[in-house]
């Protein structure tokens, strides 16, 4: 069973906390539009809803110059550092620095190597897919930045023909959410803790070396 | 010429929707390329999912049952009625939740997912790869059959045609084209079968000439016991014909998996109405059709051709080439999915799992395509030189899969003291009963179907083993808890959710959840 701590509490844990500074996205939609939000997409629903946690989410930020022939581009990838899943964007998003409690940071999982290779291959298969073309642009690194997605984690309680509760993560950024599976610890594939903290360690240090330059 | 025009535009639509999937890109990723990224819709899991079940068996096996033993046949006819809507109700949405949040990508993924032991795996992958190649070979059997008909065309050259063309969509479009041509599939299927009914119906005067017909030629085939009596008390037959077609979808590995593919686990409950619906109108049809045919058509040479003849002796020819494509959509609707399921396991569960770990996602889809393309080439001989009875060797591959995997799958979402040792022996057990039981023809003896049988022995070792060692580790609990308690969110707010963000909803709940169990935050 989890814990269960009361809404005071769990401020207090918070507080006692340490901070760190991260470079965060800059939010679109603050707790009181959220929570507007996802009570109008369902009136029938008569929902209440709570914010009760923000989460910042890593993404290691690329930007390439594409060559293909003689035409130049630019191309933009998100890696998610966590599950090492990529994107392309159109353009960078707007960023700010922050000071946010550590424990709603979460830590990067995914090697920024590997992250790198990933940007690229998925750059290059996206773009001769797009284009259907068979030659693969030549991609030059321009900049490299971890940045962090704000999510608000909602707690919803729906009084409407049907009592359901259940937890969403909002996208602080774009306006999207999606459930959350809160309420019963899903580890079926977590390491073991201390090998976790290791492999925290390990990817920050890595992470450092690539963002300041010292790995190439 | 009409009929094959017919067919043949048939052919090239199916054809089309392979080439315009493969043109989207949704099969380029393992998920995509097995389970169509889980984006299929209530409607069309409904009839992927009967068109899927429902093989050349309903054109062929069915109408040589009906055509040979009259009503017992309706026994058969009975649970498949029930099949689709049970295996929705019953095993869809928690095979859904528990395989989307392990990642399971196969229905014998989910298995090992369930209970974590290589050996599960390993027996599920070939009992499962060996059925799903010799059910596709009593499918190809059934479509050069049926091709030979329309086209008369020598009969290698119908089955080389027959599985070319399933073998192009599938190869380029996996599980997506596959769920969309099975819907289209179904309509004609639909569409054939409710034209020759009604048209034979009518041909023998209605219910009251059916059975009149039919007792004059034998009293024995309008008793539900078969001509002659043959199967007068047999009980467990009968239990046996029922549960085949009724139960035995959930333990049909390339049925299963229509589950795990749907877009939303609320998405179920329209597809069992989808189901049922479809049912009402399709299943026992293949039965009355052959009824009729043993007034209009005596003395059928080869009675697995009694709707064919049927319909060849009472349609005009734009009708006879619907029902015609009708026969060969039932045939490549399955055909298609076991090639699949017989690919996917070969490329994921044993290749994926024990040759090649480390294979990127690319190379997956790379070998399970070249897997299909392997799996055809060995079934086509197969078709052509040894062709097995369609009828035989469905019942005997269903069996076989109902025995081995419906008591495992069943337990496994709904029992949480069932561990892997209970699912090992069940396997073994009951795939070994069946084989023996059909092999050794003991069915008329014992008066017991093997199906009944192999699920009897295999559910009391599962009991029994699952008991006496120890329970299944607390992460396979929680997984099935967490799997069976979420509960469908209101309607407007289930469909905007975006799904992209799906990937990082999995790695939030890790973290919130890890946060929680240290007392950090509250939920």
């Amino acid at each position: 069973m989890l814990s269960k701590t009361s809404t005071s509490n769990r401020r207090e844990t918070i507080s006692t906390v340490g901070t760190v500074e991260i470079v965060s996205m800059t939010p679109l939609w603050t707790k009181g539009e959220v929570k507007k939000r996802i009570q109008t997409i369902s009136k029938e629903a008569n929902l209440e809803v709570e914010v009760i946690q923000n989460v910042y989410y890593p993404y290691l930020q690329f930007e390439y110059q594409l060559i293909v022939k003689d035409t130049k581009g630019r191309a933009f990838c998100f890696v998610d550092m966590v599950g090492g899943v990529e994107a392309v964007s159109g353009a960078l998003p707007k960023t700010e620095r922050v000071r946010v409690p550590e424990i709603q940071v979460m830590p990067c999982k995914v090697d920024p190597e590997a992250a790198q290779r990933k940007a690229e291959s998925y750059i290059i298969r996206a773009f001769t897919h797009r284009r259907k073309v068979l030659i693969a642009p030549e991609l030059f690194i321009r900049s490299k930045h971890l940045v962090y997605r704000p999510f608000f984690i909602l707690k919803c309680d729906s009084y409407g023909k049907k009592k359901v509760k259940f937890h969403l993560m909002f996208d602080a950024v774009s306006g999207q959410y999606q459930r959350l599976s809160l309420g019963t610890p899903a580890k079926v594939e977590a390491t073991a803790p201390k090998q976790r903290v290791a492999q925290v360690q390990g990817v920050k240090e890595k992470l450092r070396q690539v963002l300041t330059g010292e790995l190439q | 010429m009409v009929s094959i025009a017919v067919v043949i535009i048939y052919m090239l639509v199916v054809l089309g929707i392979g080439i315009y999937v493969r043109r989207t890109g949704i099969a380029e990723t393992g998920e995509g390329y097995l389970l169509g990224e889980r984006r299929i819709g209530p409607c069309v899991t409904a009839f992927t999912h009967q068109s899927t079940s429902m093989s050349g068996y309903m054109f062929l096996g069915a109408g040589s049952m009906a055509y040979t033993t009259g009503i017992y046949s309706l026994w058969f006819g009975a649970g498949d009625v029930w099949g689709g809507p049970l295996d929705l109700s019953i095993v869809g949405r928690r095979l859904r939740r528990f395989t989307k949040l392990t990642g399971a990508l196969t229905s014998i993924e989910f298995l090992e997912k369930r209970y974590p032991m290589p050996a599960v795996r390993w027996f599920g992958a070939i009992v499962c790869v060996l059925c799903m190649w010799l059910y596709v070979t009593a499918q190809a059997v059934a479509a050069g059959k049926g091709l030979g008909i329309v086209t008369g065309l020598p009969y290698t050259a119908c089955v080389v045609i027959g599985l070319a063309v399933i073998v192009t969509y599938t190869f380029l479009g996996g599980y997506y084209a596959v769920a969309w041509t099975d819907f289209l599939q179904g309509c004609v299927m639909l569409i054939g079968i409710q034209a020759i009914l009604w048209t034979a119906f009518a041909a023998v005067g209605g219910a009251s000439g059916l059975v009149s017909g039919m007792t004059a030629k034998d009293p024995g085939l309008v008793g539900i016991w078969g001509p002659g009596n043959m199967y007068k008390g047999m009980w467990g037959l009968v239990i046996g014909a029922v549960l085949l077609w009724s139960i035995g979808y959930m333990g049909w590995p390339h049925v299963i998996v229509r589950n795990m593919a749907i877009d939303k686990a609320s998405d179920l409950r329209p597809a069992v109405m989808w189901s049922w619906a479809y049912n009402c109108l399709f299943v026992i049809s293949p039965y009355i059709v052959a009824l009729c045919t043993i007034i209009l058509i005596p003395g059928l040479v080869d009675p697995e051709m009694a709707i064919f003849e049927t319909a060849h002796l009472l349609l005009p020819a734009v009708m006879f080439g619907i029902v015609m494509a009708a026969v060969m959509a039932a045939i490549m609707s399955t055909a298609d999915s076991l090639l699949l399921q017989g690919a996917s396991s070969f490329a994921r569960d044993i290749y994926h799992r024990f040759i090649n770990p480390k294979a990127t996602e690319k190379r997956l889809v790379y070998v399970t395509r070249l897997a299909v393309a392997g799996m055809a080439i060995v079934t086509l001989i197969l078709a052509i030189t040894r062709p097995p009875a369609v009828f035989a060797a469905v019942v005997f591959v269903s069996d076989v899969l109902m025995a081995a995997f419906l008591p495992v799958v069943v337990a496994g979402l709904y029992w949480k003291r069932m561990n892997k040792y209970g699912a090992l022996s069940s396997m073994v057990v009951g795939t070994i009963v069946a084989m023996v039981w059909t092999l050794a023809d003991l069915a008329p003896v014992t008066g017991m179907s093997s199906g009944l049988m192999g699920i009897i022995c295999s559910a009391v070792v599962l009991i029994v083993v699952s008991l006496v060692t120890p329970p299944p580790s607390r992460e396979v609990v929680e997984a099935l808890e967490l799997a069976t308690s979420l509960e469908p969110l209101p309607g407007e707010i289930e469909k905007k959710s975006e799904k992209t963000l799906a990937p990082e909803a999995k790695c939030v709940t890790a973290f919130i959840n890890e946060r929680v169990l240290e007392g950090a935050f509250a939920v």
